[in-house]
């Protein structure tokens, strides 16, 4: 199995099975159109430590079937569950799961971006507006009119 | 040796992945988030995300609402009804209620699903060509929505704080509402329950459907919505006495001024064929005398059909079999009969009894498969002597379609 190297944006070399790195589109489509590559490719917008978790994932995942096309409606109705090890991977302090979306986005790694998502989403679901507020430290920055108005709107979801 | 990591934030992430997470939230949490703050809000107004939220509606438009969001705020407390099949336990008979939108007024409306035959035509009743003694009858049954529906949910019929909703009356002196119910817990269903829908029927939901107090004791209510179980509900029927005296209230037994029905929604699964389980689904079938009766065909394997009554008589009512067949691939004979030449005929059991589901008993019948939405049973009890047809009902045209409720544009 042939291997890589990844240069991290803090000038870290990173080796990597092909395969593996492949689970990115931007580096599977860099590597289709350079052919043989001997030297790091740089991954200017991911630090060492994100890039290494995100290649954890890469690893576990690297047998997954391809996505299979969405809007199927049955599966957007499950569509927060997330499978156990997936759900330990996210299980990481606020900034670094923001870090991996950010990467999971820049490396075209779909799938993560949608455990990413789906596991802010679960934090969002069943909490009033105050406490995602909270959670994530989300300034209230509406005029006292305007939260008077959207509060009218929407008396609906009451918490 | 540490570069101080720039700190990222919820708000550091692009719009595109906000609206994915926003997309990936049920109504209730979105509308909670268009309060957090300026930005969630703007991202979280998305027609496209409110759209997915009350997709399974299939409407290309919101009208009469200005937005999906608007019609998902009017209408959030009454979603989990609809595009379901629900069906009563009402004695004997049983009852099938199809919860569905009303695009022309804005509302989850719940009808009530019949069928009867058409005008009687003594020439649809013939003898049968191998047999002259046994009689086909052919009578075409005619299904559709009763015209005025038992409910019409919209904003203006919040549930109370005990999760029942009370929509304006529509018949004078009767009044009727819908309320939520709890789930016996699978490890606390015993034998003697009374439990709906029956066991027969597969679903992961069941409730109790005896009560002595009016299901108003703690186990039947639930605490919070929560707790109400989505595939359940009770509805209540009872005389009011506005204007009356009292003492002739009073004089009136208890089961004449209330009534209770419970009913289940059946999960589409059961009456969705697929390849290998064809039969699968919703038909109406003839029951001569006593009318036409919905009937799930229930394929829990490839191989077994099950005939279980949603609607039923005095005789055979709602909720038992009316036919099983053990082994599909067993074909007894194929037919050269000028009826359904070529059709396939496998054997089977069909159940009978006296008046009240007395002296029940399973004799032989032939079942005839004439195509993928007919079939014909032969019922070779020498008391019988007939076959009866049934037809699949194509249940989501009752859900989807406008035509199925055209009728109530009419009545302003």
């Amino acid at each position: 199995m042939s291997e890589i190297k990844l240069l991290s944006s803090d000038q870290a070399t990173i080796t990597v099975q092909k395969e593996v790195a492949e689970r990115s589109i931007l580096i599977k489509n860099m590597l289709e159109d350079v052919g043989e590559v001997t030297e790091a490719i740089p991954i200017p917008n991911v630090n060492e430590s994100v890039l290494k978790k995100v290649i954890e994932w890469c690893e576990h995942h690297k047998g997954d079937p391809p996505a299979q096309a969405d809007d199927d409606s049955d599966s957007r109705k499950k569509s927060t569950d997330i499978d156990e090890w997936d759900q330990k991977f996210m299980q990481v302090d606020q900034e670094m799961l923001f870090e991996i979306i950010l990467a999971a986005n820049y490396l075209d790694i779909k799938p993560l971006l949608d455990v990413g998502c789906k596991t802010v989403a679960n934090m969002i679901k069943g909490k009033s507006p105050d406490e995602i507020r909270k959670t994530f430290n989300i300034q209230n920055d509406f005029t006292p009119e305007e939260e008077e108005q959207i509060r009218r709107e929407n008396e609906w979801a009451e918490e | 040796m540490d570069i101080p990591k720039p700190s990222k934030h919820i708000l550091d992430l692009p719009n595109e992945i906000l609206t994915l997470t926003l997309d990936l939230l049920d109504g209730v949490s979105l509308g909670r988030c268009l309060k957090v703050s300026r930005r969630f809000n703007i991202l979280a107004r998305s027609e496209l995300i409110w759209a997915r939220v009350v997709s399974p509606l299939r409407l290309s438009s919101p009208t009469p609402y200005e937005s999906f969001r608007e019609l998902y705020a009017a209408l959030h407390h009454h979603f989990w009804l609809h595009g379901r099949v629900w069906h009563g336990d009402r004695q004997f008979t049983g009852c099938l209620f199809i919860a569905r939108y009303n695009p022309e007024r804005g509302a989850i409306q719940i009808y009530n699903l019949l069928a009867h035959s058409m005008n009687f035509d003594p020439s649809s009743v013939k003898p049968w060509s191998l047999d002259p003694t046994v009689f086909i009858s052919d009578i075409q049954p005619f299904v559709r929505l009763w015209e005025s529906p038992i409910f019409s949910l919209t904003k203006d019929t919040p549930p109370n704080a005990q999760f029942e909703i009370e929509p304006p009356s529509t018949w004078g002196s009767i009044a009727s509402s819908l309320s939520r119910t709890t789930v016996v817990p699978v490890d606390r269903q015993v034998s003697s329950m009374s439990l709906w829908p029956p066991t027969k029927i597969p679903s992961a939901e069941r409730t109790r459907n005896s009560s002595e107090h009016g299901y108003r004791d703690g186990e039947h209510q639930p605490e919070s919505v929560a707790d109400a179980s989505q595939k359940l509900f009770r509805f209540r029927k009872w005389m009011r006495f506005d204007g009356a005296s009292g003492s002739l209230a009073d004089r009136l037994p208890y089961a004449m001024k209330e009534k209770f029905e419970t009913f289940a929604a059946l999960d589409s699964w059961l009456y969705t064929p697929d390849e290998r389980h064809p039969f699968r689904g919703l038909w109406v079938g003839d029951y001569s005398v006593h009318g036409w009766e919905f009937i799930l065909f229930h394929q829990p394997n490839p191989n077994r059909l099950e005939g279980i009554k949603i609607t039923g008589d005095i005789h055979v009512p709602r909720g038992e079999y009316t036919f099983i067949v053990e082994e599909l691939t067993d074909i007894s004979r194929i037919a050269h009969e000028v009826e359904w030449p070529g059709a396939k005929a496998v054997k089977g059991k069909g159940q009978i009894a006296a008046s009240q589901f007395v002296d029940n008993k399973f004799v032989d019948i032939e079942v005839i498969f004439i195509g993928p939405d007919n079939i014909a049973l032969h019922w070779l009890d020498e008391n019988l002597r007939h076959i009866s047809k049934m037809n699949r009902l194509d249940i989501n045209e009752f859900i989807y379609s406008k035509a199925a409720i055209s009728f109530t544009a009419q009545d302003g």
